[in-house]
């Protein structure tokens, strides 16, 4: 895929979904932290529904540890993971009120040296919360972008530097939730419907599938 | 293994424990059986027996043909009668020459047995071998080492005597052979090792043979009662005549001039905002006069328990004879009493240990004590002030102690609304308190009752239709209430009633260690006993409304039954506990040590900054390893500050100014605070984030952080503040508790460390906690087992542990404990509680 049909690609996106916002409910950096941090291995629809419930008590690092681990297990077991997610917050919450006065860091690294917080959540919060231009890979951004060829890669942090590359910095956040879509309405795991799909002409899956 | 089996069951063995059930079929019905048991060791003890039976007139040739020197004739009459009753034994011929030579009676009873019941096979016989069989065994078998020492022979089985004996006084006859019987068996008890080692094969052969029909154990036991009450008779009879009677009257002469008698009463703990906490008794009692209890009480007593209380001086000697004569006519039915209600009344109030008297010397020294007792009790006072203090101190059963206590128990009404029908339930009591309890064996009661009535009438208080018609009465009795039996203590007090009386008693120890020559444990355990029912006030520092926060923010979150738990103690400057919640099980997790995490680090740091080796600016190297230990750096630059260090709870630089210290400089600065759980192990770089082998107890944490609340002064924590007696006089003040008091460092380290403290709460962990100016240190150990909050605020110090009991990990951080300490904190803010706030807060 040349820049034209990546120019191209995007301009088809952007009218297909608009301007999508986080599928995740959230009021603050730290509930959107948390909603992202929940949401691994889990749809944001069950993710919005515990952090519903969760955040009318527990919307700050120290209200959040208030609980014990057993507690917060209860309370995010639907969304799977649960052991690891509630120690992850946890831990995550009692390093923001030790390092960082309680406020969720804004760069990359500081966001990455917290546990449970990998580039995807980081680039999430970093674009959703903060508006810095990032590019999350999540299992959607990915398939969808080495399928189309807007960017080919081995491994999420290979794929994010593709699109980097190829999309402009203004459109990274809104590639981002747009790419997503894609990948759950269009361009599925699974028996893609290519048939339907108004990128088929510009897509090299479709071409190498031709 | 088939040895062992055989070891086991060697009936040697099992003759080395004294017979205790004898249940041999064919001998049940025999009254006693001699054992016959030879005391190679023990002359005297049969010259004793020889004496006795002279006294009892009891023709000595009968007898010691019996026991002494068994007749051939008698022997083997024996053999057949036990031959009748399905027992092989050997040739009579034999039994005639068993004297002459137990050895060949051994060889051939084996051949006997081996006729008889060929196809056993020795082990199996043993098998069979019941403890009397064995006993027999042992007898023959000692038998020769008897002969080798020149001492008269026994038969070894006299059940024989038993049978003939029709022209021997049967009781007294009876009563002598079971004395020779028990001395007998004392003394085999101290041959049976010697025993042991002779050879196992021929007791197994001469096992079967035996047979002994010793009566049941049980039986047994009667027997020698009623053999000691004939003593007794003895005894008492010639006691003027017998110096060594009034000896041991003299010996166990209790001299009671300077007792004066004090109703045991409820002491009550009252809290700082003079709040009754607790009301303490060892028994439920409440005491009533005597012109409060009925005429029908009084008679109904009198008439059942002692006739003549009026008349005797406070022991019925004329009732002894009467009893023992009684006692002795009729062996067979329960025995008599002769106590009189003041010798009752004697044993109530200085002997009430009759549980642990073990053999009949106790009991009998007992009874010399009781009946010295008594009559300086009948001359110290009148017959009604005995009556009263019988009535007011007697068990009645179900746990009611007194008179009003059982009416209200059983009746649900005060002792002087019940009638005669009640009144003669309650009389019949105290024989046996909960035999005849109308609450749980009501046929008995109504049966007891019957008799009171009976006696009544016999006695001439009542007349025969008025017994009849309180018989005819329906006794309304009141189901028991089982929760009156504890303390009274309110819940979630427990632990802290606990540990003041402990304080009360400790502090008290060293006089009463003097003035009863007790140990240390015994002097704590003698006052708490006696505290609980001296009719004390005990004033502590407890505030019932701080109390009841912690309680409620506890139970809210963590209640009954939950395996999480708080301990939560509050302390004022001057070391005044206000506060004491330790957990929602029996164990007091405020008094419990768990290990501190980061809790523990202001402890050490203060030491450093004391010392003047670093301030609070001071930049302390954020790496490092000691040992093979490299704390991991959290955050932070290579240097971070003291203040930045600790609010942010890096453990680098924390282990950085524990190394600076050393760790005995570290440990002992930490004992000045009051940690007193340190062991040699604790010297050791890991105890700087809280690696220790037992922890800190919450109450000497918190303790320890007020020393920063208290200008560097640490004060020992205090639950008793004074102590009154019964008559309202102060006997105890908390200057006489003598608790520790000294100023641990510089007032600037205090406030230094407490500044560095209150921006943990502002900016760290501990945000939780940010109220009222709260200043503190969070901790948290592996995992989350332990999480730690101690803060003070105002003028309070409050140490919060969150942890399992099980010391499973909760998962979590100190900030969970940081966060009920601020809900704690803001419930005591909205009621005023908290004293030394700051305006600005």
């Amino acid at each position: 895929m040349n820049q034209k049909e990546i120019n191209q690609t995007l301009e088809i996106l952007q009218d297909l979904y608009g301007t999508q916002k986080c599928g995740l409910d959230f009021n603050s950096p730290y509930e959107l932290l948390i909603a992202t941090m929940l949401s691994a291995q889990c749809t944001d629809v069950r993710v919005n529904k515990v952090t519903e419930e969760l955040f009318k008590t527990y919307n700050t690092p120290e209200k959040m540890l208030q609980l014990t681990e057993e507690d917060l297990k209860k309370k995010i077991k639907s969304c799977g993971l649960a052991n690891t997610k509630a120690k992850n917050i946890l831990k995550t919450s009692h390093l923001l009120l030790s390092e960082f006065n309680g406020i969720v860091p804004k760069t990359m690294k500081e966001l990455t040296s917290l546990p449970g917080v990998g580039r995807k959540t980081a680039n999430v919060v970093m674009s959703n919360a903060f508006g810095i231009p990032a590019i999350a890979v999540d299992t959607h951004v990915f398939r969808v972008s080495n399928r189309l060829g807007l960017a080919k890669g081995k491994n999420v942090l290979e794929v994010e530097k593709g699109l980097r590359k190829n999309i402009p910095e203004s459109k990274w956040s809104a590639a981002h939730h747009q790419l997503i879509w894609h990948g759950r309405k269009i361009c599925s795991a699974r028996n893609p419907k290519c048939d339907i799909c108004p990128l088929n002409d510009l897509c090299d899956y479709k071409k190498a599938d031709a | 293994m088939e040895e062992d089996k055989k070891k086991n069951q060697n009936p040697q063995e099992s003759s080395e424990n004294p017979p205790k059930h004898f249940s041999f079929s064919g001998f049940k019905g025999l009254k006693h059986s001699n054992t016959a048991s030879p005391e190679n060791d023990d002359v005297r003890k049969e010259e004793k027996i020889e004496k006795v039976l002279d006294s009892q007139n009891i023709e000595k040739a009968d007898v010691g043909a019996t026991i002494e020197t068994l007749a051939p004739a008698e022997s083997q009459k024996n053999s057949q009668d036990l031959s009748k009753n399905g027992i092989s034994d050997s040739d009579p011929q034999e039994q005639g020459n068993v004297e002459e030579n137990l050895d060949a009676e051994a060889v051939k009873s084996k051949a006997s047995q081996n006729e008889t019941i060929p196809k056993k096979t020795p082990q199996t016989e043993v098998k069979k071998a019941t403890p009397n069989e064995a006993k027999q065994t042992n007898d023959k078998m000692r038998a020769p080492v008897r002969k080798s020492q020149g001492l008269p022979r026994r038969h070894p089985h006299s059940n024989a005597s038993a049978q003939k004996g029709e022209n021997i006084a049967a009781g007294a006859y009876d009563s002598k052979l079971q004395e020779i019987d028990d001395m007998r068996l004392n003394s085999k008890k101290k041959t049976t090792n010697r025993r042991q080692n002779r050879s196992d094969a021929k007791t197994l052969k001469t096992a079967k043979k035996s047979n002994g029909g010793l009566p049941s154990r049980k039986h047994k036991r009667k027997k020698f009662k009623a053999w000691q009450k004939v003593l007794i008779v003895l005894l008492v009879i010639f006691a003027a005549g017998v110096a060594g009677v009034f000896a041991m009257y003299q010996r166990n002469r209790v001299d009671i001039s300077n007792y004066t008698y004090k109703e045991k009463q409820k002491t009550q703990i009252i809290s700082s905002d003079n709040q009754v906490i607790a009301e303490l008794f060892t028994e439920n009692r409440t005491y009533v006069s005597l012109n409060q209890i009925p005429d029908n009480m009084k008679n109904a007593l009198i008439a059942t328990e002692d006739s003549r209380f009026y008349d005797h001086g406070g022991v019925d000697y004329y009732g002894i004879l009467r009893s023992l004569a009684f006692n002795a006519l009729h062996r067979n039915t329960r025995s008599q009493g002769a106590s009189t209600l003041t010798q009752q009344l004697a044993r109530t109030l200085f002997l009430p240990d009759i549980s642990s008297e073990q053999t009949f010397m106790d009991s009998l020294n007992r009874k010399f004590k009781e009946i010295s007792i008594a009559r300086q009790l009948n001359k110290k006072y009148s017959k009604n002030q005995i009556l009263e203090m019988y009535l007011n101190e007697t068990y009645f059963g179900s746990s009611a102690y007194g008179i009003e206590e059982a009416a209200k128990t059983y009746f649900g009404k005060d002792i002087w609304d019940c009638d005669l029908a009640e009144c003669a339930v309650l009389a019949g009591l105290p024989q046996a308190p909960s035999g005849y309890a109308p609450n749980i064996h009501p046929e008995a009661a109504k049966r007891r009752q019957g008799e009171v009535l009976d006696r009544m009438v016999k006695t001439g208080y009542i007349t025969k239709s008025q017994a009849d018609q309180a018989k005819a009465e329906q006794l309304n009795v009141v189901s028991w209430d089982a929760s009156k039996l504890n303390n009274q203590v309110t819940e979630g007090y427990e632990k802290f009633v606990n540990r003041a009386l402990q304080q009360y008693a400790e502090a008290v120890a060293p006089n009463v260690m003097k003035k009863q020559g007790i140990s240390k444990k015994e002097a704590i355990k003698y006052t708490r006993t006696q505290v609980a029912s001296g009719g004390y006030k005990i004033y502590t520092t407890i505030n019932t409304g701080m109390q009841s926060k912690a309680l409620d923010i506890s139970l809210k979150k963590y209640p009954k039954g939950s395996s999480t738990t708080n301990a939560i103690v509050t302390l004022d400057q001057d070391g005044s506990v206000r506060a004491y919640y330790g957990g929602n099980t029996e164990v007091d997790m405020c008094n419990t040590a768990r290990q501190p995490g980061s809790n523990i680090k202001p402890l050490y740091y203060s030491c450093a900054i004391d010392k003047g080796i670093f301030n609070a600016n001071s930049q302390l190297h954020n790496y490092g390893t000691y040992g093979n230990w490299t704390p991991r750096a959290e955050g932070g630059g290579s240097t971070v500050s003291l203040t930045t260090a600790i609010v942010k709870s890096y453990n680098p630089p924390a282990a950085y100014v524990w190394y600076t210290l050393g760790n005995q400089t570290a440990v002992d600065w930490i004992k000045t605070m009051g940690i007193t759980t340190f062991t040699s192990s604790d010297y050791n770089i890991n105890t700087c984030v809280g690696g220790m082998l037992y922890g800190i107890k919450p109450i000497e944490m918190a303790a320890a952080f007020n020393i920063f609340n208290n200008n560097g002064i640490y004060n020992q924590p205090k639950f008793v503040t004074r102590v009154q007696n019964s008559n309202g006089s102060t006997i105890f003040k908390s200057s006489d508790l003598n608790l520790d008091t000294h100023q641990v460092m510089k007032s600037s380290t205090a406030s230094t460390m407490k500044s560095i403290l209150r921006q943990v709460v502002t900016s760290g962990t501990g945000t939780n906690a940010n109220v009222y100016g709260t200043a503190g240190k969070t901790g948290t150990t592996d995992n989350g087992k332990d999480l730690w909050f101690t803060g003070m605020t105002g003028n309070l110090t409050t140490s919060i542990w969150t942890g399992n009991l099980n010391n499973k990990a909760i998962g979590g951080y100190g900030a969970t404990s940081a966060a009920t300490y601020g809900s704690y904190m803001k419930a005591l803010g909205s009621a005023n509680l908290i004293t030394g706030l700051n305006s600005s807060n």
